[in-house]
């Protein structure tokens, strides 16, 4: 059992102009939540972890952690960033490049009171849970692969006791199987953890809550769940709208969680996601020939009329999505409820390790 | 397939000609010194006594000021880096006057600050007996004044390129600008502060015009290499003059050899 943490609820809401962007954030977080913000290049959610971490400061509204407030302009508050319970994991890991892995990780401990001998020794303890061996303890950071650099950085940075980790991007510039890894660390964190990221796979495997952020502006939030089912906007659409279902597989199949077996048309091993567009999915009133060798029946839960098309959320044995046109909602009738086929081509399924 | 070498190609005749002008004028004088250099005498020259007084003085002069230029000029270089824009330009520019000031204004205004009759220079003596013009510790005052600029414009580059990011992190991890600056910042621009502190060291070792003016040239005293030259070419002793030119070229080129990958070869 892994202990209930009791600090690190974030409340933010601020403004701040930075350059030609209008920054307004609006976030909260249970103490243990794990918060994606989501959005396109340039809508301003590295500005939200850089405020919140005391990188810069904002124009207006509050920035509090557990009731203490640490930039509000109104009261002119501000906690220096040292000060603040909160750390950061940069994409470009920053790790400073004097120092070995293991000296990187044992700074966060000194500056957070811990002598040398006891720092060293813990950091090597921090670096083991990060998955990394005493052989990359020694290295420079320009000695170590970019993932294996990625969990130096998040061990540095989970060396603070932070209540708060944030983390910029973090899977963003290291290889396939580094990430599997590195997710699997950042799931495993207790603390509030705050993650910016461009990988819908990031943000359905381990976020609690979703922040989409267009523009400058917070376009969308709530439960992980509610966004991804009914995300607002092209942009959030596209990224969140995808139909994701965990898996073990076995050459070229699949089996979900739930027992349900895919076929797929690339042959992988092992914990897996499997990944398909709604617009992927043929609806019918019957088992369909063809090439279309993923088929099984299924029940409507849920229609919504877009303006171009329909969304249909579809039941079990494999919980999803499928867009289809108003045309063939009334042709096959379909209402809540009504049974109905799905099919799916085994080239429209995309694998990747989880 | 590979490119087809491209033939360099010489360029204009009078482009030719007036940079051949330009390199001899920077090359010829070192090699006639190198000529003229009585190589037959030149132990028993370096033996004589103005010229070990004047290597002494210059050893001690200009190591005394490299010192008092980085443990001031670190600092000082960090403060500015940290600066707002404004303040930073005006504190910029106050650093780095006496870069272009003429020497001997440097030394008339040492004079004026620190000598007996000034006001600060005065207080000195009554309050605590000491005496700055004309001693060894005036030079070292007079050569810090005009290698300073050198060092902290070095350093502060070094300091505003590397610094902010990793500072940044530093930050985020709970460490205090102390921690910061002496176990981040300091590391990183280590280099810098090498390269600044040989660049001080060579400009203090060459320091003439404001040595001159604020302490004079005692022998044993504050008679350092350059003066030291000075005296003998006006005292017609050409042969101490060009032997004691010859150390202090070798020691340039020692420099410049030492911060060749800062300068030349990139």
């Amino acid at each position: 059992m892994t202990p209930t943490p009791k600090a690190g609820a974030l409340d933010v809401g601020f403004s701040l102009q930075l350059g030609t962007l209008n920054v307004q954030a609006a976030v909260t977080s249970e103490p243990g939540e794990t918060i994606a913000i989501v959005g396109p290049n340039g809508a301003g959610k590295s500005t939200v972890l850089r405020s919140i971490a005391g990188l810069v400061g904002i124009d207006a509204g509050h920035i509090r952690m557990d009731g203490t407030p640490f930039d509000e302009p109104t009261t002119s508050t501000w906690v220096h960033p040292e000060n603040r319970p909160v750390s950061v994991v940069f994409q470009d890991h920053r790790l400073f490049p004097h120092l070995s892995a293991q000296d990187n990780v044992a700074f966060a401990l000194r500056a957070n009171g811990l002598g040398r001998k006891a720092a060293r020794a813990e950091a090597l303890t921090l670096l083991e849970q990060a998955r990394l061996t005493s052989a990359h303890a020694s290295r420079r950071p320009s000695e170590l692969s970019g993932g294996q650099a990625q969990r130096v950085a998040l061990a540095r940075a989970f060396a603070t006791g932070a209540d708060a980790l944030l983390l910029d991007e973090p899977l963003a510039a290291i290889d396939k199987a580094s990430q599997v890894e590195l997710r699997r660390v950042i799931g495993e964190l207790t603390s509030t953890v705050l993650l910016v990221t461009h990988n819908p796979l990031d943000a359905r495997l381990l976020a609690d809550s979703i922040v989409v952020m267009e523009d400058g502006a917070v376009a969308q939030s709530g439960a992980a769940d509610d966004v991804s089912n009914a995300p607002s906007g092209a942009w959030a659409a596209q990224f969140l709208g995808q139909n994701l279902i965990e898996g073990t597989a076995d050459g070229t199949s699949v089996t979900a969680l739930n027992g349900f077996e895919f076929t797929t048309a690339t042959t992988d091993a092992g914990p897996v996601v499997v990944n398909f567009a709604p617009s992927a999915i043929t609806l019918s009133s019957e088992l369909p020939g063809g090439s279309a060798r993923n088929a099984w029946a299924t029940s409507v839960t849920r229609l919504v009329a877009e303006a171009d098309r329909v969304r249909v959320q579809l039941g079990d044995p494999v919980p999803c999505w499928a867009t289809v046109t108003a045309g063939s909602v009334d042709r096959l009738g379909l209402e809540v409820g009504s049974p109905v086929t799905a099919s799916l081509k085994a080239t429209e399924l995309r694998v990747a390790p989880r | 397939m590979t490119a087809p070498r491209i033939p360099s190609r010489r360029p204009p005749v009078e482009v030719l000609v007036l940079g051949g002008l330009g390199l001899g004028l920077a090359g010829l004088p070192m090699l006639g010194l190198l000529i003229d250099v009585p190589w037959s005498r030149i132990t028993s020259v370096v033996q004589s006594t103005i010229v070990t007084d004047a290597l002494r003085v210059s050893a001690v002069v200009s190591i005394a000021a490299m010192v008092v230029v980085v443990v001031l000029g670190t600092p000082l270089a960090w403060i500015i880096s940290q600066m707002q824009d404004r303040a930073r330009r005006v504190v910029r520019a106050i650093v780095l006057l006496p870069m272009v000031l003429p020497p001997v204004v440097g030394g008339t205004a040492l004079l004026a600050t620190l000598g007996r009759q000034s006001l600060l220079g005065g207080w000195l003596h009554a309050a605590f007996g000491i005496t700055l013009p004309f001693t060894t510790a005036g030079a070292v005052i007079a050569a810090s004044f005009v290698s300073m600029p050198f060092f902290v414009v070095t350093v502060e580059a070094a300091i505003r390129q590397s610094d902010a990011d990793f500072a940044e992190a530093a930050a985020t991890l709970g460490a205090g600008q102390r921690r910061v600056f002496s176990q981040i910042t300091l590391p990183l621009i280590a280099p810098a502060i090498g390269a600044g502190a040989a660049l001080a060291w060579a400009r203090a070792l060459g320091e003439f015009g404001a040595t001159i003016t604020f302490n004079g040239s005692l022998g044993g005293r504050t008679q350092t290499l350059p003066l030291a030259t000075y005296e003998s070419i006006a005292s017609g002793a050409q042969d101490e003059a060009l032997v004691l030119s010859f150390v202090l070229l070798s020691i340039s080129l020692v420099v410049l050899l030492t911060l060749r990958d800062r300068w030349i070869t990139r």
